[in-house]
């Protein structure tokens, strides 16, 4: 009898600390969904190549829509380059505020605003989105696309080699897929 | 345990007169030794032990001699090692009513030899508890080694016991302590990981609805998928490394979710299981799932503030 009520004692020590050490709450994993997208919009930054005219001064990636992404860029890849220019970061809460960058990532909630943001953005801007499908947009030059469940980019290689970016072979490789 | 001891008070006197009258040969070393632990001097008395045997080598097969031998070692692992986990009287007693009731074809002691046998398991048994209940992860082998002689011994004495109940919750306590070891020092640590999800499904294989080991594994593999990309994935690593680190984790997230589906029917009230599978199919991108249990989250955080 003294056996049994010290494995009920054992177990209810055990889902007590276990329940109580639950690492899964929603932020954990949004902020690895951050990480993931950060991680590819640096090898975007790495693997495309800008015409030499853009090429010097600070390298500017542009957010627009996700303060949490920015956050999760400018906390992770704070101080990090590609080639000889240095990465710096800005935030844009509106599509008045976007300015001269480099790239600009839109989040998927500001889908809709595409083609008015579109309009402010000079030549020199790489355009990333997070549109359900790449072919249905004319303005995206890589979109982010979930596929079974994994952090996915397509590439439109005309439209950014329209603008005279020049698509490095490794993002050719390991695009989803390519128009 | 003056049980024990007016029996083998009855069994000293017995066994002192079947000695006198039925043994071919006599021999003066083990009366000596009758009467070292009939006055408590019980360490003399097994010290003297090896000497009996080696003037009456025939005591060997005397399961009289090898009950009071047990009977020596037992009043050590009472009186003078204070019942210590794991004390090596304990085992030497054990041994020792094992043998008696081994040589014991007329089954003069086989009542008591059984008694003390299933006596010493519940021991074995509590000390393999008290290493779990106290996280004690410097003596997790310890637990082990305990259990299985707890159910070495019990299956002696009690040939149809059922281990069902307790393997599930011993094979989870173990689980655990791998868990707590790997968490302690993931990087170093992974090679816990294994041996900790083989134990939580070995509790499993008993009684597949356990509910602990169910939601441990759960949560396991969705912090597993979790740490793949927050902790291990390298922010300057190449893409081909991204996407196949990307890979495990979806891997370790889809693992997740039977675990904790399982323990939601079971308890789809505890927020903890909601907000897991919430998380989950956050990480998994199926949002309309995500959206889903965030609503039963929010519905059971709002009747829990009621």
């Amino acid at each position: 009898m003294s056996s049994r009520l010290k494995i009920s004692f054992l177990l209810g020590i055990i889902i007590f600390l276990s329940s109580s050490s639950i690492v899964s709450q929603p932020d954990v994993n949004k902020e690895s969904r951050m990480k993931l997208q950060g991680i590819y919009l640096y090898s975007f930054a790495k693997n495309v190549y800008w015409p030499s005219a853009y090429s010097t001064g600070d390298f500017t990636i542009g957010i627009y829509g996700s303060k949490d992404l920015f956050d999760q860029l400018n906390t992770n890849f704070k101080g990090k380059m590609t080639g000889s220019q240095k990465i710096v970061f800005d935030f844009y809460e509106s599509t008045s505020d976007i300015s001269d960058c480099h790239m600009l990532f839109i989040a998927k909630e500001e889908t809709s605003t595409i083609s008015k943001v579109k309009k402010v953005l000079d030549e020199k801007t790489l355009l990333v989105t997070e549109l359900k499908d790449i072919s249905n947009s004319s303005s995206s030059m890589i979109n982010f696309v979930y596929v079974q469940s994994r952090l996915k980019f397509q590439l439109n290689k005309s439209e950014a080699e329209k603008n005279n970016f020049k698509i490095g072979q490794t993002l050719t490789k390991l695009a989803y897929s390519t128009i | 345990m003056s049980f024990f001891k007016n029996i083998l008070s009855t069994v000293l006197i017995l066994g002192v007169f079947s000695n006198m009258l039925s043994q071919s040969t006599y021999c003066p070393e083990k009366m000596l030794l009758l009467q070292k632990y009939k006055s408590k001097a019980y360490e003399n008395a097994r010290e003297y032990i090896d000497t009996v045997l080696s003037q009456c080598p025939d005591q060997n097969q005397d399961p009289y001699f090898w009950h009071v031998c047990g009977f020596i070692n037992k009043d050590i692992f009472e009186f003078i090692e204070n019942k210590e986990p794991g004390a090596v009287s304990m085992a030497n007693a054990t041994d020792c009513f094992i043998k008696s009731l081994n040589l014991d074809v007329e089954k003069k002691y086989f009542d008591l030899n059984n008694k003390l046998l299933d006596y010493f398991s519940t021991f074995y048994y509590n000390d393999a508890v008290k290493i779990l209940q106290k996280f004690d992860v410097k003596n997790q082998d310890n637990a082990i080694a305990y259990y299985n002689s707890f159910k070495k011994l019990k299956r002696i004495a009690h040939p149809d016991y059922d281990f069902s109940d307790k393997e599930v919750d011993f094979y989870f306590g173990i689980g655990m302590l791998y868990k707590m070891r790997y968490e302690k020092d993931k990087a170093n640590n992974k090679s816990l990981l294994d041996s900790c999800i083989n134990y939580f499904n070995k509790s499993l294989a008993i009684d597949p609805h356990q509910y602990s080991s169910n939601y441990n594994i759960g949560i396991l593999y969705h912090n597993l998928g979790v740490d793949i990309i927050m902790e291990e994935l390298d922010i300057d690593a190449d893409l081909e490394m991204v996407i196949l680190m990307q890979e495990q984790a979806v891997e370790y997230f889809s693992k997740s979710l039977p675990y904790l589906k399982k323990v939601y029917q079971m308890k789809p009230q505890e927020v903890s299981i909601v907000q897991g599978i919430a998380a989950v199919y956050y990480s998994l991108n199926d949002m309309e799932k995500h959206v889903e249990y965030m609503n039963l989250l929010k519905e059971l955080e709002s009747k829990s503030g009621e």
